[in-house]
């Protein structure tokens, strides 16, 4: 697959500092053919926010790419909520998840969409994709069944493309998948195959999760503790998704905590369910300060699995958390 | 994490079973209970039938167990016989009345109040299985019973109940097939099991400690035994290929599932081809699971497991166009459409509509 970057860039208003206004004068356009990858960049867990396409440097299978980069907050949001709406959740959680989706609508800009599913063991579009305004579809969510979590995330991720608007995932489930046919293993397959980041609040106890960076894998550099002055932590420990047919030894443990980090997302585990909203809309202020980096491939076959590894690289920096994903299908 | 599980029959719970057809039934009607027990089983007696309706409702089942210990001596011992009752002697009907109210009762209100069901089950376990040697309208009282323990999924329960049955019975296909299925269960995810304390349902679904494999292995040893049997071979096929898969044995659920196209009953049918389509997946051939996914389709159109299978197969071999139209459906569709899948872990609770059914025929 051919791939063209399209982007250009404008000037904006000279009180920036030069980084600051490469950084957010760029304008992003880009195409079907274009690799675009979302970067979360922090230090001492705040974001850093005046990067520009030189402080990055991206290679695509071990080759270095040209990119352009312009900040997250520059372009339109398509949220999807996946909503655990198992028999679990009923009574004064299914109430407070209600509360949260329509406390998110107030988060979002005119040209953001928001879309709604909810997961039992059935799947259902509560709200389709539209821009931010009535919430009465909310009242729709109801709780009852199983949990068919990794069908709900993957039907959330299968969409058509649209490369000029950033695609986030933010899903929320109070326990395990018991309904899914997809096995982990599938729903990593099929997100390698979409640019979406999927961020996932689960229960959690911060006593119980140790401190640190979440588990790196092939990434160079990377971290992202949340919002710990919330009360929000990532979870670094794994979530269990146990399914049925789809589960196999040595998967249960560690889907969804994969599966973020797989899409560059994160893993919130929350303690207070009276935050549920909150954490959503921490989630999506922080995918708000993240970059985007795109760029047309060189000097790599289009096809198969592409290695990513993006590093920051202004050495007066000192050290930077980085958080993007490791790969896609080409 | 396991806040709010789902309780007793907690897959059943949203299933009802017509004519072979598994569909998401209505929340259940919150009526209270506007007769006494004694006045309830006197109008089930008369017409079971159009009692059963109203047995729905009712939050305390362990006092009706109670009223039903406190009435069955004189219920059984008096009494005239019934002119319709035919040929039965009147203690006998009167035996067959009380134990099938017990269990239609213990059924209607199964969603809510799951262990006092069981319990109530139990109760009236003991008017059938002291009958000796069990009658026809034992077995058909016991299968009834096992649809209704093996949707709670509850293997420590099952497997009690199991125990203390006739051995006569015990040794017949649909009861051994039972022992399988809980062996199975024991493997489930603990949401979908009876009870509210994890700690607990590990314990009793796993007393001795035993590896998850190794109860996975357990259960496909139980379902091997069972292939020889035409009367359950179907269903024992595709079980023991779901426990295949879920160990990881792709190709052995593939061969397994060989001879699954036999079967005459759509259920074993169904999943069949869907867990053909899932094995030929993992194998990395994707074009054939996709006809085994859409051959599942055949027999039940529009079933969100192999609707999302082939959607997501269809996207890992890029055909994300014919990926998005199937998902968008699936999402969009209100009426939540018939899946087997859905009811795969609560066993012969798919059968439960019909075979309680056929019990209140038989006390008329």
């Amino acid at each position: 697959m051919s791939r063209r970057a399209l982007a250009c860039g404008t000037l904006l208003a000279a009180a920036l500092s030069e980084r600051a206004l490469v950084a957010q004068s760029q304008v992003f356009r880009a195409s079907v053919d274009t690799v675009i990858v979302d970067v979360d960049v922090r230090q001492n867990g705040h974001p850093v926010s005046d990067l520009t396409a030189g402080d990055f440097e991206l290679l695509d299978n071990g080759v270095k790419q040209r990119i352009d980069v312009t900040s997250l907050s520059r372009a339109p949001i398509d949220v999807t909520l996946v909503i655990d709406a198992s028999g679990s959740v009923d009574g004064k959680r299914l109430g407070q998840l209600k509360a949260a989706l329509r406390d998110t609508v107030k988060w979002l800009k005119p040209d953001d969409t928001w879309r709604v599913l909810a997961v039992g063991h059935v799947l259902k579009e509560i709200v389709r994709p539209q821009p931010p305004g009535s919430t009465e579809m909310v009242d729709a969510l109801q709780a009852s069944g199983g949990t068919a979590l990794n069908d709900g995330l993957a039907a959330a991720l299968i969409r058509p493309a649209d490369p000029n608007r950033r695609r986030l995932v933010i899903a929320y489930t109070d326990g395990n998948d018991t309904s899914s046919i997809l096995d982990s293993a599938s729903l990593f397959d099929v997100a390698a195959r979409f640019d979406s980041v999927v961020d996932v609040v689960a229960p959690g106890n911060p006593s119980n999760q140790p401190a640190g960076p979440i588990d790196q894998g092939p990434r160079a550099s990377l971290g992202g503790q949340v919002g710990s002055a919330d009360g929000l932590i990532d979870r670094t420990t794994s979530t269990a998704v146990r399914l049925g047919v789809t589960q196999t030894q040595g998967e249960q443990d560690s889907g969804l905590t994969e599966l973020t980090r797989r899409t560059g997302g994160r893993i919130v585990g929350l303690d207070n369910p009276d935050a549920i909203g909150a954490t959503f809309h921490r989630l999506l202020d922080d995918y708000r300060t993240e970059y985007i980096l795109w760029y047309a491939r060189t000097g790599v076959p289009a096809e198969g699995w592409h290695d990513l590894v993006v590093r920051v690289t202004r050495h007066t920096l000192g050290h930077v958390e980085v958080r993007a994903r490791p790969g896609y299908w080409g | 994490m396991l806040a709010g599980r789902l309780t007793i029959c907690g897959l059943a719970a949203v299933f009802t079973v017509a004519s072979g057809t598994v569909k998401a039934a209505r929340p259940a009607v919150q009526a209270q209970q506007s007769l006494s027990t004694e006045a309830l089983l006197q109008a089930y007696v008369a017409n079971p039938t159009g009692v059963a309706a109203r047995l729905g409702g009712i939050n305390d089942l362990d006092r009706v167990r109670k009223d039903l210990d406190r009435l069955a001596g004189k219920f059984l011992a008096g009494g005239k016989a019934r002119p319709e009752a035919g040929a039965l002697p009147p203690v006998e009907q009167r035996r067959r009345d009380l134990t099938t109210f017990a269990l239609d009762i213990a059924g209607a209100n199964v969603s809510r109040n799951g262990l006092s069901a069981q319990r109530l089950v139990e109760w009236a376990c003991y008017d059938v299985r002291r009958h000796t040697p069990p009658s026809d309208f034992d077995r058909a009282w016991q299968m009834t019973a096992l649809a209704l323990l093996e949707g709670e999924v509850d293997p420590d329960g099952l497997r009690a109940h199991l125990s203390h049955l006739d051995p006569t019975l015990r040794a017949e296909p649909r009861f051994r097939l039972a022992e399988a299925i809980a062996n199975e269960q024991a493997t489930a995810p603990l949401e979908l099991l009876a009870g509210t304390d994890p700690a607990a349902l590990e314990r009793s679904r796993n007393p001795t400690g035993a590896s998850r494999e190794t109860m996975l292995h357990r259960a496909a040893s139980s379902y091997q035994s069972l292939l020889t049997t035409p009367a359950i071979m179907p269903e024992a096929t595709v079980r023991l290929a779901h426990v295949q898969l879920t160990l990881g044995d792709n190709a052995e659920a593939l061969a397994t599932l060989a001879h699954a196209e036999a079967a005459n009953d759509v259920f074993p049918l169904y999943l069949g081809r869907l867990f053909k389509g899932i094995a030929l997946e993992r194998l990395g051939r994707h074009e054939e699971a996709q006809e085994a996914f859409r051959l599942a389709l055949d027999l039940s159109p529009n079933a969100h497991a192999p609707t999302m299978a082939l959607a997501a197969s269809l996207t890992r071999t890029g055909h994300l166009k014919e990926a998005i139209p199937l998902v968008d459906h699936l999402v969009s569709t209100d009426d939540p459409q018939a899946d087997f899948w859905w009811s795969y872990w609560a066993g012969d609770f798919r059968l439960w509509g019909r075979l309680i059914g056929d019990l209140r025929d038989g006390v008329k």
